[in-house]
């Protein structure tokens, strides 16, 4: 049985010594010097890896067309306009599991539903107007596109599903749909109806775990108020609609208490929480400086359905290429984001470190609070750079670096 | 009381009381009190350019900030150097952009620009001494004695050479020296300056091998392997001066504090052996365009290439280090050997006492030198400040 070797990815002193006297040191240097070898030697990452993406039409990469008796717009221009090619993803081009393939060293993972895909890397089960909750028509929810990987599971060996990365965004149409039908909820119903989404989040994922999932990639809702077609409904599109993203927000705050506690509770179990709902607000308010000219406006009918008749003449400087949905440019910061930066942006650790973290090494934060400023603040202590611990560790109260 | 107490306990209560007075301790930095004050050029730069040019600078835009999603006017993919030196240092903020109205400068601030030289006039920039004069028109900020207890880290001359090296390709040894001499006596008058200004304390960080820059070798077309060697050469010869001339600083002026900061080494380690530093690329950029992706990165209407994995880089743009590289540079200024800085490390310079001469002097490092120092003690002897 393999041994359980604890890394810390956050501390304060209150804790540190704890940590010292928890593991044994040299078999926590032996991990951190095994593993940055990996770092070294293999930079442009290809160790057979596998992804499996879940999700709504943020990740659909042309699963809905299967499933939908009606004309699906995304298989037509101007969606894939920049690539030259509409596959039925919600975009001008690729999508965030694309880029997260190509970091990954591997081709994009193709839709479950199209038959005759390579599944080898992976599969995509994300489907347009896929909800958590209820029984949407003409779509998968989240624990059908469970199920469906269930389904295909032999597809892949028990050590490959181990080591792959469970990609999963999903809920935004949940408190869409809810948001249109309690236009006026109270604090309780919010919060009642946030435990219900996290709740059936919750047991999705120990399916995948129970699958031998171990390393879980989530990325919080965007600030659904903020969606061009949102705010396009709600009559007034210089503002964000509040109700929409605050849901929103509550369900980020609570899938991320709901990721530490499965840290805690599963042996094993690895997770990334991107803060999509800080990167696209950055964006909304701060376009220009990400290099968009507008993030309040979409490129293509807000409101309407995008056609070719509505499309702007350069995506790339839209955040939003339709109603809901990013750009192909969007999308690509998001990737760089997840892959690669720092805790602060996705915590407690970027999908690369993630991919690396050997399988039978558990993250473990100490309580919620900490798990809450380690991805608000720099990290203290890197799993690289672990052997700092003695330097440059404030005395006290967490350094608040960030404003 | 009694008079005869025993020797033991007299030395025993003499260790207690100077344990005491130790404000460094090994859990970690308690605050020394101390502020951090940054001058120089891009490098140290926090955000000070933007507030002297009225076209929109790069370094505010993405992808500059990838690492933290935070474009913020520094040359980084998030932090500088100087912010983790604060941090190392108990100070709570980042080193502040002085120049731009309303903040937080308590605690130190970055007097630095972008393009910032010792002689001539850049446009759009200051020289070392204009930054010096900002300082003092800043004074009132703080008290002075918490300036004679700050640290006053300094990184200049980079682009006299780079331009002179443009200016002057076939410049001759005498030619050579002949500008070193001058660019270092800028820096020792505009350090003076400081000094009078109420600053006692300076971390003076040594030029990088400017041939080795992506910029560099993309512009000289080295190719992958080389650096350009002629400006290499260059910041040797200044790096030369540096040490010697703050000795002699220091022996003629009272309180004259100072440390100087092996950049250059620190720089060219990481080229020679990545590895070792779980470097991947260090001769090329992470994010920009041409042979070495040195170009170009911010700008508008440039599509640069972005490298997806920037804490294995050495370098963010063409020319300055990323935020992990940073955050080993400010480990070492913090707490490093004096084969990487010296005569002490910023945590001993800190904690010198205010109004004291120095006793130890800079040394060129060559490994007699290192050896005569090694035998003699261990330790640096400051601890019991």
């Amino acid at each position: 049985k393999p041994s359980n070797r604890k890394l810390r990815s956050a501390t304060t002193t209150r804790h540190r010594f704890g940590f010292l006297s928890m593991a044994n040191p040299k078999s926590h240097l032996f991990s951190l010097s095994f593993f940055s070898l990996l770092l070294l030697h293999f930079p442009a990452v290809s160790l057979g890896q596998t992804l499996f993406v879940f999700g709504d039409s943020l990740y659909d990469a042309g699963n809905k067309q299967f499933v939908s008796s009606n004309r699906v717009d995304s298989r037509f221009p101007p969606y894939g306009v920049t690539v030259g090619e509409a596959t039925g993803r919600w975009s001008d081009g690729r999508i965030i599991p694309d880029y997260l393939a190509t970091f990954m060293g591997i081709p994009e993972i193709p839709p479950i539903l199209r038959g005759t895909a390579d599944f080898t890397h992976g599969a995509n089960f994300a489907i347009a107007d896929a909800t958590v909750l209820g029984s949407p028509p003409e779509t998968l929810t989240l624990s059908q596109q469970v199920m469906k990987f269930s389904d295909n599971k032999n597809k892949w060996t028990a050590q490959t599903r181990s080591e792959a990365i469970y990609l999963f965004y999903i809920g935004s149409d949940d408190y869409l749909n809810y948001a249109k039908n309690n236009p006026n909820p109270s604090d309780d119903q919010k919060e009642a109806f946030v435990d219900r989404v996290i709740t059936s989040v919750e047991a999705e994922l120990k399916v995948i775990y129970g699958y031998g999932g171990r390393k879980f990639a989530l990325q919080s809702l965007a600030p659904l108020g903020c969606l061009p077609a949102v705010k396009q409904a709600s009559g007034n599109v210089q503002e964000c609609v509040r109700l929409p993203s605050e849901m929103a927000a509550l369900h980020n705050k609570k899938l991320m208490q709901l990721l530490v506690e499965l840290s805690r509770q599963l042996s094993g179990f690895q997770y990334s929480f991107y803060d999509f709902f800080s990167s696209i607000q950055n964006r909304v308010i701060k376009s220009t400086t990400y290099t968009f000219e507008t993030g309040m406006v979409a490129c293509c009918g807000t409101g309407s359905s995008c056609s070719t008749n509505n499309v702007c003449a350069n995506p790339e400087d839209y955040l939003f290429f339709d109603g809901k949905h990013l750009t192909q440019e969007g999308n690509l910061q998001a990737g760089h984001l997840i892959w690669g930066s720092d805790p602060e942006v996705i915590g407690p650790n970027n999908l690369r470190e993630l991919l690396f973290i050997p399988l039978d090494t558990e993250v473990i934060l100490a309580d919620i609070q900490e798990a809450r400023d380690s991805t608000r603040r720099p990290r203290q202590i890197k799993i690289e750079s672990l052997h700092y611990q003695e330097v440059g560790i404030s005395d006290g109260e967490p350094m608040a670096l960030s404003s | 009381m009694a008079i005869n107490c025993n020797l033991v306990s007299v030395i025993g209560l003499l260790l207690v009381l100077t344990l005491l007075q130790n404000p460094v301790t090994v859990a970690g930095q308690r605050n020394s009190g101390a502020a951090l004050f940054t001058f120089g050029d891009s490098n140290f730069d926090a955000g000070n350019k933007q507030t002297l040019t009225k076209t929109s600078v790069a370094q505010g835009f993405w992808p500059y900030g990838k690492s933290r999603d935070d474009p913020n006017g520094k040359f980084s993919d998030g932090f500088i150097a100087p912010d983790f030196l604060a941090k190392f240092m108990g100070i709570p903020i980042e080193i502040p952009p002085a120049l731009v109205p309303n903040v937080n400068v308590s605690r130190g601030a970055s007097f630095a620009v972008a393009d910032a030289t010792l002689l001539g006039a850049p446009v759009e920039s200051l020289t070392l001494s204009q930054q010096v004069r900002k300082f003092n028109q800043m004074k009132a900020n703080w008290n002075d004695d918490f300036i004679k207890k700050s640290a006053f880290l300094i990184y200049i001359g980079a682009n006299d050479y780079l331009n002179f090296s443009k200016n002057n390709p076939n410049a001759d040894a005498s030619a050579q020296q002949a500008f070193v001499t001058s660019v270092t006596n800028k820096l020792k008058n505009d350090i003076s300056l400081l000094y009078s200004s109420g600053a006692s304390k300076f971390i003076i960080q040594t030029l990088a091998p400017l041939g080795c820059l992506p910029i560099v070798r993309q512009e000289y077309k080295t190719g992958m392997e080389k650096c350009h060697e002629p400006l290499n050469d260059l910041a040797k010869q200044h790096n030369e001066k540096i040490g010697p001339m703050l000795n002699e600083m220091a022996k003629s002026a009272q309180g004259f504090q100072f440390t100087v900061f092996d950049f250059y080494d620190a720089i060219i380690r990481r080229t020679q052996k990545p590895s070792s530093y779980r470097l991947f690329m260090t001769n090329a950029s992470c994010c920009g365009i041409g042979t070495h992706d040195a170009f170009g990165c911010g700008l508008p209407n440039v599509h640069v290439r972005l490298c997806e994995y920037q804490r294995s880089y050495l370098f963010f743009d063409g020319r300055h280090n990323t935020e992990k590289a940073q955050e080993m540079f400010a480990h070492l200024l913090i707490g490093a050997d004096k084969n990487v800085i010296q005569p002490m490390n910023v945590r001993e310079l800190v904690v010198y006492p205010v109004d004291e001469n120095m006793t130890e002097e800079w040394v060129p490092t060559t490994p007699a030198t290192v050896q005569a120092r090694d035998s003699r003690s261990s330790s640096h002897g400051y601890e019991s400040y």
